[in-house]
């Protein structure tokens, strides 16, 4: 009885599988997922559009472990990855985003704050509930160099390991802790100026 | 490191983060912090900006009928490709 209870449950969640729903239903979401990690549209089309397809060419293997949106999230997690690993193959890391002093330049000769960090108020979670903390966030990040917003987006967003990271991006585990720190320095910082500076900081 | 460097501090603040303090930066950088007003509120936001990461993470997953989507044009090319694929006679 209780093999038969699952089969009609396996079956049950086989029938959320409808590909002539997805992209009604889910294609929004995932272009936005793939906008909030490329920031390029015609790219972000372009990588939903091939976890549709791959998604179609495996429906037989979707094991109802997940939900449809889940699993084509994460379908599109590894269209990602494969994306930017394409993307190295053509260009190697800059010189510039090597040395990096900008981080350097929050501190003075004695390695204190050159300018010490500024109040955020009692209640800066209450931001979060701010659409425009967000749109400002998506900016901020857009603003930090390439490589080092790829790194910190697969490490800090998408949760992937260091050691897959590293072979993505071919670079070292060292230098990928060194940029994954930067960008959240930089994003500090950006956030520090352009939000609680002014009247978010009450 | 040195306990009275604000830079090093950082560092360490950052890596903490990760879980990749050592038991001896661990203890230099409390020490730090103790006597550092500056650092400990780096710190705070620091983790600040760690739960906004997250939260931003998982912000395309939430349902925002106004926001952003695929245009209208993608749509009906992806729906189109699905449907050809789904055509038994095509294949």
């Amino acid at each position: 009885m209780r093999v038969e209870g699952r089969r009609v449950e396996q079956q049950k969640l086989a029938l959320h599988i409808d590909p002539e729903q997805w992209v009604e239903e889910h294609g929004d979401l995932l272009f936005r997922f793939a906008m909030s990690r490329i920031g390029k549209v015609d790219v972000a089309e372009d990588l939903v559009q091939e976890t549709l397809l791959s998604a179609l060419r495996s429906v037989d293997t979707f094991q109802g472990h997940s939900t449809e949106r889940t699993w084509l999230v994460a379908i599109l997690k590894r269209k990602l990855i494969d994306y930017i690993r394409q993307q190295k193959k053509r260009c190697k890391l800059s010189q510039n985003e090597r040395n990096d002093s900008w981080a350097d330049s929050l501190f003075d000769e004695r390695e204190r704050w050159k300018s010490p960090p500024r109040n955020w108020g009692s209640r800066p979670e209450l931001s979060l509930e701010n659409e425009e903390f967000w749109s400002l966030f998506h900016t901020c990040l857009g603003k930090i160099p390439k490589q080092m917003a790829e790194t910190f987006r697969l490490r800090e967003l998408d949760d992937q390991p260091a050691k897959e990271i590293c072979k993505v991006l071919q670079i070292s585990q060292e230098n990928l802790w060194v940029m994954i720190h930067r960008a959240r320095l930089r994003l500090w910082k950006c956030l520090d100026i352009n939000w609680f500076e002014g009247e978010h900081a009450k | 490191m040195n306990i009275f460097s604000c830079k090093h501090a950082a560092t360490a603040i950052n890596e903490s983060l990760d879980d990749r303090l050592s038991l001896r930066k661990r203890m230099v950088v409390r020490l730090h912090l103790m006597m550092c007003s500056q650092c400990r509120r780096f710190k705070r936001q620091m983790l600040f900006l760690r739960r906004a990461t997250q939260l931003f993470a998982r912000l395309p997953e939430q349902e925002s009928p106004t926001k952003i989507g695929l245009s209208t044009e993608t749509k009906i090319r992806l729906q189109k490709i699905i449907q050809d694929r789904d055509d038994p006679s095509q294949t």
